[in-house]
């Protein structure tokens, strides 16, 4: 067991909602090292519990809630925490990361993590603290939004405890429903309709806080290193504090990298300007919000106080946001994009999912796709701000055509047929969030590759093709964004790194605040007293990854599923800073395969699963 | 757009005495014009100057050492953190 081990509790809660029982298991610290915490634990137990024949909505998938050993220690940004599930809008492995506040809370109460198995009998919520966990009746609370049952639940808890919650959406489980934080701070475990899962269990929300404190192996190790780092990581992130992730709207439209018309059209200055994070600082917003440990201060509060969306008041859309339910609908209103984030948060929809379907929608509408009620084709229009906010409601509620979005991009394409397929945009199931692979070739093999479909975060390539470099990786210089030679040896060596963020748990906007490998082990190492080498810290994020994959493989996954959604693939945007680009797929998945030793089937070779100490992970 | 509020203006003209000149002197330039736009400029190494603000030239992002020929459009970008909540 883990001992003297700084950073971990060295206590997983065990909670099955059918029996209403409980246990703790002891965290051994042989598979601390090998798999880190967060996302690698998780997903290892997502291993061990679940498998090809789980149902994502049944009783017997498993929810898991993991932090990693530096959430709620003071290393900056690491206020984070990992959910995981077999996901039920693709069927494989699912996982969301999560900034706020609830990580630290379920540490402090002295738990790593929390695995949920079963199902309830009736809609009841935990109370974690100290003392274990409460199973509490939660019928006054189905139905209710976020935001009202967060201040509910502080009420009937502690004012200043921590609840994850879904929504109406996950309650009547839509598949792109989310986990939410934070009550109206409103942080989103969005992607993969893990929302759904907790549903589907009859559970409204996990409500967290404790007061012990996390143990550090080394604080003054730890408080030398922050110190030396802070300075450059506020000032490389100065215009993020300033404007949030907006701030890029209008470079990222520049660079033909902001999905418009659901990724059709190529250009968009105009109306990428009035969702732009300097626009929003001068007209809604009214605050900033910061994670745990955070010290940057990215999230937005936002509040309209007048005209037809006034009421908004809580967490402020993001760029995502802008991305999806903004420029991919052609939507420039930016109260109207304010108004559907702000039901996203409350009825807990991923807004990237529910922006990519919406988008959808539109096309198939406009091809004479989808017929039906009168009011509802009316609001299904490019550009209409009311029609937009109308349709994640309904989404949120599953009402009326709304239900059928709720089901993700990939099945409303299967419903719908008639050749959508061309403009369905997802990998796997899962829709991509607001960046193109048009303008970043390796993020076409990365979406492909990513373990739970089209992901830009499991990777992140894209960012050292124009700003970032990490030379303990050997990317010493910033990569050609159009070049082809090395793209998939970039990919996975991006993805294994991110492995560690996810696991570890640390933002990974502290790329852009200059922080490199060395730094991140070091902050490791101070908090728990190992001496992790780097080549063994990365070969746990190999692991990581190949574990994920292995996940994917014995789910039926192959080389057949490792695709980029056609329009991406073979139609130019034909305008604009990626006008004429289509990223060379096959030669770079081919060096994806190489360079991750899996054969041309996409699967890790033997040797390979013999190297990461996975020998046993047969498909 | 990106830094027109230091810069006070949306677009402008350079013009230098050769044919050609490379990134990292047209930053000069427009410092010497915009002395508020000097906090942005960092030539040390390409990835110094990212952190502050990218250089595209004809919508391709650009290196300090890239060439820029007449006609050529410049275009300064924010570092790019395209930011999801998840």
């Amino acid at each position: 067991m883990m001992g003297s081990i700084g950073g971990y509790a060295g206590r997983i809660l065990h909670v099955d909602l059918s029996k209403r029982k409980q246990h703790v298991e002891g965290l051994p610290e042989g598979e601390a090292r090998a798999y880190i915490g967060g996302s690698g634990l998780a997903a290892k137990r997502l291993w061990d519990m679940t498998g090809k024949e789980t149902d994502p909505l049944g009783t017997e998938n498993v929810l898991i809630f993991m932090a990693g050993a530096l959430t709620g220690t003071r290393v900056p940004l690491s206020g984070r925490h990992e959910v995981v599930a077999k996901s039920p809008l693709t069927g494989i492995y699912g996982e969301s990361d999560v900034g706020g506040r609830w990580g630290t809370e379920l540490k402090k109460a002295g738990f790593d993590g929390v695995v949920i198995t079963g199902k309830s009998a009736k809609h009841t919520y935990l109370w974690i603290n100290e003392s274990g966990v409460e199973f509490r009746d939660a019928e006054h609370l189905w139905g209710l939004d976020t935001y009202e049952a967060s201040a509910i639940l502080r009420k009937e808890t502690d004012q200043k405890a921590i609840e994850a919650c879904i929504g109406p959406a996950g309650e009547r489980l839509a598949r792109i429903a989310a986990i939410m934080h934070d009550g109206r701070d409103a942080r989103a475990a969005g992607r993969c309709g893990l929302g759904a899962v907790m549903g589907s269990k009859n559970l409204k929300a996990i409500v967290a806080k404790g007061d012990k404190e996390v143990s550090v192996a080394d604080g003054k190790r730890l408080s030398e290193m922050t110190k030396k780092l802070a300075p450059d990581i506020l000032k490389s992130t100065k215009r993020l504090a300033d404007y949030g992730t907006s701030q890029v709207v209008t470079t990222l439209e520049e660079l033909g990298d902001l999905p418009v018309r659901n990724w059709k059209q190529g250009r968009w200055q105009e109306g990428a300007e009035k969702l732009s994070g300097p626009t929003m600082a001068k007209s809604i917003l009214n605050g900033r919000y910061f994670c745990g440990a955070c010290i940057i201060g990215c999230g937005r509060t936002v509040a309209v106080g007048h005209g037809e969306y006034a009421g908004v008041d809580g967490a402020g859309p993001e760029y995502e946001t802008m991305a999806l339910l903004g420029s991919n609908v052609l939507v420039d209103d930016l109260e109207a994009v304010a108004k559907a984030h702000e039901l996203c948060n409350r009825l807990g929809l991923d807004v990237i999912s529910t922006g990519a379907v919406i988008g959808f929608a539109l096309e198939a509408a406009e091809r004479g796709m989808i017929k039906g009620d009168l009011n509802e084709r009316a609001d299904l229009t490019w550009g209409n701000g009311r029609g937009i906010v109308n349709m994640v409601e309904k989404i949120g509620r599953r009402e009326g055509l709304g239900y059928l979005l709720g089901e993700g991009v990939m099945r409303v394409s299967a419903k719908l047929g008639a050749g959508s397929e061309a403009f369905a945009l997802h990998v796997k199931g899962l829709e991509p969030p607001g960046h193109d692979a048009r303008a970043y070739n390796s993020l076409a093999v990365g979406y492909a590759t990513g373990n739970r479909g089209a992901c830009h975060l499991q990777g992140m390539s894209y960012a050292f093709e124009r700003s970032a470099t990490m030379p303990e990786l050997g990317i010493n210089e910033i990569q050609d964004r159009f070049g082809v030679v090395k793209k998939g040896e970039l990919v996975a060596k991006t993805q294994d790194l991110m492995s560690l963020f996810d696991s570890i748990k640390l933002c990974k906007f502290l790329l852009f605040g200059g922080v490199k490998l060395t730094s991140m082990l070091e902050w490791f190492n101070a908090v728990t007293g190992w001496e992790i080498s780097q080549a063994e810290f990365l070969k746990a994020g190999e692991r990581i990854y190949n574990l994920k994959r292995m996940y994917n493989v014995r789910c039926g996954i192959t080389r057949k599923d490792d695709v980029v959604p056609t329009r991406m693939l073979r139609e130019k945007r034909g305008e604009g800073g990626s006008a004429e680009n289509l990223p060379p797929f096959s030669e770079i998945l081919d060096d994806y395969y190489r360079y991750r030793d899996w054969d041309q089937n996409g699967i890790p070779t033997k040797a390979k699963l013999v190297e990461l100490g996975l020998a046993d992970m047969t498909p | 757009m990106p830094f027109r509020e230091d810069a006070g203006v949306t677009e402008e003209t350079y013009e230098t005495d050769q044919e050609s000149t490379t990134v990292a002197r047209v930053l000069d330039l427009i410092a010497s014009r915009h002395s508020s736009m000097t906090k942005f400029m960092d030539s040390t190494s390409d990835e110094a100057q990212r952190h502050h603000l990218v250089v595209a030239v004809n919508s391709r992002l650009a290196r300090l050492s890239e060439e820029v020929h007449d006609g050529d459009s410049i275009s300064l970008l924010l570092p790019v953190i395209g930011g999801s909540k998840e």
